[in-house]
């Protein structure tokens, strides 16, 4: 939307500027933070060019080139880990972004407020809980001995399996009780956007006839879809980082096939002596693909609808 | 009748008029009778909370019970729901730690401070990009986002700070990550989406500023954001960790997580070269504080929840829209 | 009248002035340096252990010695990078202990000094080492360029060096009539009793004969391969007779143990969730308190299988106790020698120091057995009592002293001693010096005792420590090969092993392509590199 319809020139914008000067003066604080913060240690980059030891000044150890990413790209395991770690985040995300917020919708039209309540701060915990202990819980529910889970499985289906260990199921359990963990959590910036609602659009759709589910669908879900968009968006720009340490309490040497990531790898790199300059450059590896990624996700955005990044 | 295009109809006067009307309409006839169609979906929605509550609660009271067993309960599987041996040797083992009180007040003090600090310049950074003519918002939108992605590393960072002679103080904390990118652009969206531009044309005509606007209208109208992004600082610098340990010296100053970490291995250390009176301390000790110490530490937290989701109240927007 | 009085106070002050001259005397043997200096040091915080500068040891020492400490004291999951930060920005404090991050490349760049001329001399209680030790010391703190960066200390865990264990429910071979199995068709046999003569008696079939878990010494694999070739599954490698290196997972002997294994996991033997469950998952199976399950484990203790006596209300741990390796086809029958007494890379001194001489005879003192004994067991009276005459070590030795273990449950921090974060003189005899009174019944059962006992008893005889192969010291180049090879290996080692035993890869027509990966991964440059530095080191 344009405050003059027509071409912006030059003047209009030397214009726009002076009017908004509070906004500069503003943006100023945060901006020269990230400036300070960020982009003062950014040439540390260079690391993964280097074969960096800390007695060495970053400038003053040697250069090594492309060597550790050839030596990353080129390791027998390397197809295997880009497969998983891809494949564990695209599952994440079409698994994971969609219940969060069918969750805030259905809490939304919640008319008991106690009840309400209740779910909400219920499903908050969970986020709070550690990895370790997560895991644990995990194994523990699945421990075809013993695991509530897997004898309830087990009596369904007849048949006894070791889930943890088994490659098939891995991604699965990792990804669904991911979503568990999150689920309440992530819900809140739903809830918080669904609050914005104008209430005068709902009593109009009641009127109207609209029933509840109708509500959600024209009334409550159009309304924070720019906020949808956009975490979706944002959410393409993590795909390669999948962290380390759930997967590496949970891998076994069975299910070793899909559940090996580039994290595990690089922190099993790292266990012996600090690896600085080969975690740098998986790091940056893995940085250069995720900005890649939202950009153009960002671009499809804009095509196809009215919101997007930038 | 009300479109997903509901909000830019809402250009014209009398569609706001109409809201108003209904609503007093609304409040004439009474309660609202449910359609067939309702009643079943409350039904549906009713049970699928249920179930999410129930799939969600019991591993929950599972921690909560094993935190108040016995170890050796804990360790043989015994528990199930319900604390096996009711015993309080894990809260007992964390609080006999001399120094937990002071980390506690402690991170306090650092989520109080940093929170607010980040409230701050997250809302300073992320109003003026959602002002659709704010000019270069596409080019600062770039500068920020890139931090996303690329970085330097641990060590330039740290150099950095210790250069500025922050080393050692809480602000090593709390002044880097002052924004968090992320938080910013969902800021920025609330702020452009959920602010009608009717009342920024409308201050425009009054003759009020930029900064006068933000604080007098965006900010109060802004509960809902305000309030996601107080949770997500809060959290983010209750459960930090690393950067206290990189860059805190003093163990007077040290948080609660540093402290409650350090219980946890100190009960878990597995070296094998460690005399055989450490190994003493009961495993099951070990595994029984992990939970103990998920209780601990969260609690504060979970506490702040309801403080955050007052916030959460519909129709803030009703009646922003007058003549 | 007065002449009496005055020469008796003569000889009484003669007699001061004597006794006050010598412990100067005395005194000053200790003292590192007649003018008062301070040093900082870095070292570990770990919370046991109260705040290093209350420390009474601290100031007993200090006493001792004429060296004001200011401690630093690091949380010890994060050492490493807290370490590395400082170097990188060069705050350095005087020494690191128990805090020394990659010694030999930084020692080379001048971070670390070069401690051979110091040791040369003023290393009185260091020299004392050397000869103790002679097949490991100097050669094993040497860096690459012949200088000694960081000194070690001394922790002759007796039963840590041969921390490869197994461990068998004897209560069931009395119930079933077995004898001890020697043989692994002994041992077959036992398994198949366990298995299917229902031994704890409750009419199912629940018992499992053998398992393990998956964590270093808890394999399953690791512990009865020993049966064909040495094996230990944190490296692969084992010194043959002719002193060469030989990678030890793509020998044909390997394969028939893997044979064999996987032979007993079909057979439900040998539990195949063994394989990869978590330690937590072990423990959860032996502490079952309806039944007792477990046949067998491997594990570092016992108490990694089933409860600690302090944790469980039947003792049951006492039914079990150790398993030797069991004798292969060809004779083999090996016990692991996994670690030894020394552990290097211990203690540096900075190039911040200002005076390294007297750095060097403050850490040099460390090793002196009183120092020890006041460091590791700490106060006469709090901490430990003298034993009466003749009482007898753990070690069946005189005892040096009788330990008060702190109690049930209690996590107070100890300000009394340092503990294993500070550099010491551990030997075999000083830990096996507590008294043991094997009076007492009970005694057994405690800790280090039993430890003692069946460490001694079932794993030494069969302790070959030709095969270990030392901690080797690499150049840079050779280092940075040796981590990439080894952790491609080790993953692809241990990832084929257990799709091998479980079926999932054919041992026949899979080997081969098994053996070429291993090639692609370069073993043969991973062997020579570490070959060149055994050499280099040790020869």
């Amino acid at each position: 939307m344009t405050l003059a319809s027509g071409k912006r020139t030059n003047q209009m914008r030397g214009k726009r500027i002076k009017k908004h000067w509070q906004l500069y003066l503003l943006f100023l604080v945060p901006l020269a933070s990230v400036l300070i913060f960020s982009y003062g240690p950014m040439y540390g980059i260079v690391i993964a060019f280097k074969n960096y030891v800390v007695s060495d000044s970053i400038w003053g150890s040697k250069w090594a080139g492309l060597k550790h990413f050839r030596e990353f790209i080129g390791s027998y395991n390397f197809p295997r880990l880009m497969k998983n770690t891809v494949g564990i985040s695209i599952y994440g995300l079409l698994a994971g972004f969609p219940v969060p917020i069918i969750f805030a919708l259905l809490i939304n039209e919640c008319p008991n407020v106690r009840f309400k309540k209740t779910v909400q701060m219920v499903t908050y915990a969970p986020h709070f809980i550690s990895t370790v202990v997560m895991v644990s819980l995990i194994v523990m529910f699945l421990n075809p001995r013993s695991g509530i889970l897997a004898k309830a499985i087990t009596s369904m289906t007849g048949q006894r399996i070791d889930y943890i260990s088994a490659p098939k199921f891995f991604k699965t359990i990792y990804v669904w009780s991911g979503v568990w963990q999150s689920m309440g959590f992530s819900a809140v910036i739903y809830i918080a956007a669904l609050a914005g609602v104008d209430a005068s659009l709902h009593e109009a759709a009641v009127v109207d006839g609209a029933s509840k589910l109708q509500k959600i669908c024209h009334v409550d879900l159009p309304s924070i879809m720019p906020t949808i968009v956009i975490l979706f968006i944002l959410s393409f720009g993590s795909v390669m980082s999948v962290g380390y340490e759930k997967i590496y309490l949970m891998q076994n040497q069975l299910n070793m096939a899909t559940s090996d990531v580039i994290s595990t790898f690089v922190y099993r790199m790292g266990l012996l002596q600090a690896q600085y300059s080969f975690s740098a450059a998986v790091g940056l590896f893995n940085s250069v693909i995720n900005a890649a990624l939202l950009v153009i996700v960002n671009q499809i955005a804009r095509r196809v609808g009215e919101t997007s990044l930038w | 009748m009300v479109t997903a295009r509901g909000k830019s109809a809402r250009g014209s006067s009398g569609y706001r008029d109409l809201g108003r009307r209904l609503s007093d309409k609304a409040k004439r006839r009474g309660p609202i009778r449910l359609t067939p169609a309702d009643t079943v979906f409350n039904v549906i929605m009713y049970a699928a909370l249920a179930f999410v509550l129930i799939i969600v609660a019991y591993p929950l009271i599972f921690v909560l019970s094993a935190s108040f067993s016995e170890p050796y309960a804990v360790i043989s599987g015994q528990v199930w729901l319900y604390p096996v041996r009711f015993s309080t040797v894990g809260y007992t083992t964390i609080f006999r730690d001399a120094g937990l009180m002071r980390t506690f007040l402690n991170s306090v003090h650092v989520t109080a401070l940093g929170t607010a600090i980040n409230l701050m310049c997250t809302v300073m950074a992320a109003y003026p990009l959602s002002v659709k003519t704010f000019v270069g918002r596409g080019v600062f939108m770039g500068i920020l986002s890139f931090t996303m992605f690329f970085g330097g590393g641990l060590i330039p960072f740290f150099l950095l700070v210790r250069n500025l002679g922050l080393y050692n103080t809480y602000w090593a904390l709390v002044l880097p990550g002052a924004i968090s990118v992320y938080n910013v652009i969902v800021a920025r969206t609330f702020f452009s989406t959920s602010i009608p531009y009717e009342l920024y044309e409308a201050a425009e005509l009054d003759g009020c500023s930029d900064i006068y606007y933000l604080i007098r209208v965006v900010l109060p109208l802004s509960a809902p954001i305000l309030a996601v992004l107080v949770m997500y600082y809060a959290v983010g610098h209750w459960n930090a960790y690393f950067n206290h340990m990189i860059f805190l010296k003093d163990k007077a100053k040290f948080t609660f997580q540093i402290t409650l970490r350090s219980i946890l291995i100190q009960n878990q250390n597995s070296d094998m070269m460690i005399d055989a009176s450490v190994l003493q301390r009961q495993q099951g000790l070990a595994d029984l504080l992990k939970y103990s110490l998920i209780v601990v530490s969260s609690t504060p937290m979970l506490l702040l929840y309801p403080f955050i989701q007052k916030h959460f109240v519909k129709g803030v927007m009703v009646g922003a829209i007058k003549g | 009248m007065n002449k009496p009085r005055c020469q008796l106070l003569a000889a009484l002050l003669s007699l001061m002035l004597l006794t006050g001259a010598a412990s100067a005397f005395a005194e000053s043997a200790a003292y590192v340096t007649d003018e008062p200096i301070t040093f900082e040091v870095v070292m570990q915080d770990v919370t046991y252990i109260g705040d290093l500068n209350e420390n009474s040891f601290g100031k007993w020492y200090e006493d001792r010695t004429n060296v004001h400490i200011n401690y630093v004291e690091v949380p010890s999951d994060i050492v490493t990078e807290r370490v590395n930060l400082m170097i990188a920005s060069d705050e350095l404090p005087d020494m690191f202990i128990g805090t020394v991050v990659q010694a030999d490349v930084n020692g080379a760049r001048g971070v670390f000094k070069a401690l051979n001329g110091l040791i040369d001399e003023h290393g009185v209680e260091t020299k004392k080492l050397f000869d103790e030790y002679p097949e490991l010391l100097p050669g094993m703190i040497t860096a690459v360029d012949g200088n000694i960066y960081a000194l070690p200390s001394i922790n002759a865990c007796y039963h840590c060096m041969h921390s490869q264990r197994a461990w068998i429910n004897r209560d069931w071979m009395t119930t079933l009539g077995l004898e001890y199995p020697n043989t692994i068709d002994e041992f077959e046999a036992v398994l198949r009793a366990f298995k299917d003569g229902d031994p704890n008696g409750n009419g199912i079939a629940d018992e499992v004969p053998f398992t393990g878990a998956n964590q270093a010494n808890q394999r399953i694999y690791a512990f009865l391969l020993n049966s064909f070739v040495p094996f230990y599954d944190e490296w692969y490698h084992y010194i043959d007779e002719s002193g060469t290196l030989q990678f030890a997972a793509d020998d044909e002997a390997f394969r028939d143990g893997l044979r064999w294994i996987k032979k007993l996991i079909d057979e439900g033997l040998v539990d195949v969730m063994g394989l990869t469950q978590t330690p937590d998952q072990l423990v959860q199976l032996g502490s079952d308190p309806a039944a007792i399950l477990l046949g067998g484990f491997t594990s570092f203790t016992w108490w990694q299988g089933v409860p600690a006596d302090v944790d469980s209300s039947d003792n049951r741990s006492r039914l079990y106790s150790g398993l030797s390796p069991l004798e292969g086809p060809d004779g083999v029958r090996h016990s692991v020698t996994t670690s030894t007494a020394v552990q290097r890379d211990i203690a540096v001194i900075t190039k911040k120091c200002a005076n390294p001489e007297a750095a060097f005879k403050w850490l040099d003192q460390l090793y002196n057995p009183e120092v020890t004994l006041r460091s590791q067991v700490g106060e006469l009276g709090v901490n430990y009592d003298l034993p009466p005459e003749g009482a007898l070590g753990i070690n069946g030795k005189p005892a040096l002293y009788i330990q008060h273990w702190l109690g049930d449950g209690e996590t107070q921090r100890l300000n009394t001693r340092m503990d294993n974060i500070i550099m010491a003189n551990r030997s075999s005899d000083f830990r096996l010096g507590e008294m043991a009174d094997f009076n007492d019944p009970e005694t057994q059962w405690s800790q280090e005792p039993r430890l003692y006992q069946e460490t001694h008893d079932y794993f030494v005889p069969y302790e070959n420590v030709s095969y270990y192969v030392p901690p080797l010291a690499y150049t840079e180049q050779e280092g940075a090969d040796v981590n990439t090879y080894q952790t491609h290996l080790k993953d692809y080692v241990t990832e084929s092993i257990v799709l091998f035993l479980t079926g999932n890869k054919d041992l026949d027509k899979e080997w081969d392509s098994y053996l070429s990966q291993l090639s692609a991964l370069h073993v043969d440059e991973y062997t020579a590199i570490r070959q060149t530095a055994y050499d280099r080191q040790y020869k």
